[in-house]
């Protein structure tokens, strides 16, 4: 049986993410300041770097949903915009993990952390308005039309959240990064996102599917 | 590696991997659950 | 260009005929903002609290009452059938959104000048500073729920559990705007010492920018092919 070519990128990613947490783990050294929290970096920044890209590709989607109205499009918003979601997800816990033995609290209020959470939800929306929503002609529009707004107020949210910290204190993110520890965080970026490609792919030809099903209903047989 | 604070820097760490693993390899699993089989040809009864 | 604009009027016009005709729905707006104040002065405990968060909580409410009057706009039509017409009719989806859009902006503006003194009174702050900059915000605030808000009240509308739906898809949207108008708000009302209120009305100019000339596009497209 031929492979989908999606399970080649995923293999590899598994491969890979399960070889550069390992050398995340174990062989990397603690970071300067942060001694061994540090390693937490090698799986947050890469989902927060994926997440991006992610919800990139869902804009990119949704503006040729808008564009063409082709189902294909479409079904790119719909699996681009849950996968999004899921990095987001992850994201957000792990910064709430980092934060607790770094700064001492589960919540830290930094902008990037913070413009991330209001991110996460304004994408969640898009995903309740494509559950409430049966018909796919308008189902696609709306999407498209509520992913375009939500990815074009990431920057927007970020500006505001990150002035309005900046009023009350001057947030130290600069790393201290040696040259090893970013080779590592590299690695790890490049499987997680063939992961995510995986992610995308597969839900994506389930969309199709789903799309579909509900476009032609299968003709009842008479008994 | 007696030392407290770096006892209890790791749990962090490894919450933070086994969060990852878990939510990635639910996600992923899912997926393969939920494959599109193709519909056998003619209706339901 | 000008039957645009004298489109927009008339769409305008016939909004506000709407909420005038029936003033329960103003003023039921208007109450339930007032309620939400209260609560919160409540919550606070004390004064000085209070005073810290009162422009935070006139937005509050106006964000919590937009969302119950956005929703109306589009039901009253769809309860009569008369979205269809409007769009059968020759009248530029641009305009029918501009108009629409403009009329939930003044109703807003008006529940925010209503609710303006009562904030004074009951959480004790007086504007120590420019009134005419804490107009720009009502104005620049309103301005700013009201584009995306028209917009989503419009796809809500047609979906099921649009009551829950409308809340979900504009409060994280219009965070930007909010933080801003009622971190300026609230530095108007210490007086700006440190001269921050005029960099706050300036970001939430730049979202509704970015957010009336995006909406608009997207309704017409939308509305163009539904």
């Amino acid at each position: 049986m031929k492979l989908a070519w999606e399970h080649y990128i995923g293999l590899a990613g598994l491969v890979l993410m399960a070889a550069g947490n390992a050398i995340g783990l174990f062989w990397a050294p603690p970071e300067m300041m942060m001694g061994d929290v540090g390693r937490i970096l090698y799986v947050h920044v890469p989902a927060a770097w994926i997440c991006m890209v992610i919800y990139l590709v869902a804009f990119a989607g949704a503006v040729a949903s808008l564009a063409t109205a082709r189902p294909g499009a479409d079904a790119l918003v719909e699996s681009s915009v849950e996968v999004g979601v899921l990095l987001n997800v992850l994201l957000l816990v792990l910064g709430s993990i980092f934060a607790k033995p770094t700064w001492g609290v589960w919540w830290d209020w930094d902008p990037r952390l913070t413009a991330s959470a209001i991110m996460c939800l304004t994408f969640v929306g898009v995903m309740v308005l494509r559950a409430m929503v049966d018909d796919v002609e308008r189902r696609a529009s709306w999407s498209a039309v509520t992913t375009v707004l939500a990815f074009v107020n990431i920057p927007v949210t970020y500006m505001s959240v990150r002035w309005w910290r900046s009023l009350h204190q001057v947030q130290s993110s600069s790393s201290t990064m040696s040259a090893e520890m970013w080779n590592v965080l590299w690695l790890n970026t490049v499987a997680l996102l063939l992961v995510s490609i995986w992610f995308v792919a597969r839900r994506y030809r389930i969309a199709r599917d789903r799309a579909d099903q509900l476009r032609a209903p299968p003709l009842e047989v008479a008994p | 590696m007696t030392d407290g604070v770096i006892e209890g820097q790791w749990a962090y760490v490894w919450a933070a991997y086994v969060v990852t693993w878990g939510l990635l390899g639910g996600y992923g699993l899912r997926l393969i659950m939920g494959a599109p089989k193709p519909r056998p040809p003619g209706g339901s009864s | 260009m000008i039957r645009l604009v004298q489109q927009i009027a008339a769409v305008v016009w016939k909004d506000l005929l709407i909420e005038w005709r029936g003033p329960a729905r103003l003023s039921g707006l208007f109450v339930f903002a007032v309620a939400i104040l209260l609560l919160m002065a409540f919550a606070a405990g004390s004064v000085e609290v209070m005073r810290k968060i009162a422009g935070g909580t006139l937005w509050v409410g106006m964000l919590l009452a937009s969302t119950r009057s956005l929703d109306q706009s589009f039901s009253v039509e769809a309860e009569q059938g008369a979205l269809e017409g409007l769009v059968l009719w020759p009248v530029d989806p641009l305009a029918l959104f501009y108009g629409k859009a403009l009329a939930n902006a003044l109703v807003l503006f008006g529940v925010g000048v209503a609710l303006t003194p009562l904030t004074i009174a009951v959480m004790d702050a007086p504007i120590a500073g420019s009134p005419w900059v804490y107009l720009g915000f009502l104005v620049a605030g309103s301005a700013a729920v009201a584009a995306p808000g028209t917009l989503y009240a419009m796809i809500t509308s047609q979906a099921r559990g649009a009551s829950v739906l409308l809340p979900l898809l504009l409060l994280p949207l219009v965070m930007p705007a909010l933080l801003a108008a009622s971190r300026g708000t609230t530095v108007l009302m210490e007086g700006d010492p440190m001269d921050q209120a005029g960099g706050w009305l300036g970001l939430l100019i730049a979202f509704d920018l970015v957010h009336w000339s995006l909406s608009g596009l997207l309704f017409s497209r939308i509305v163009e092919n539904p």
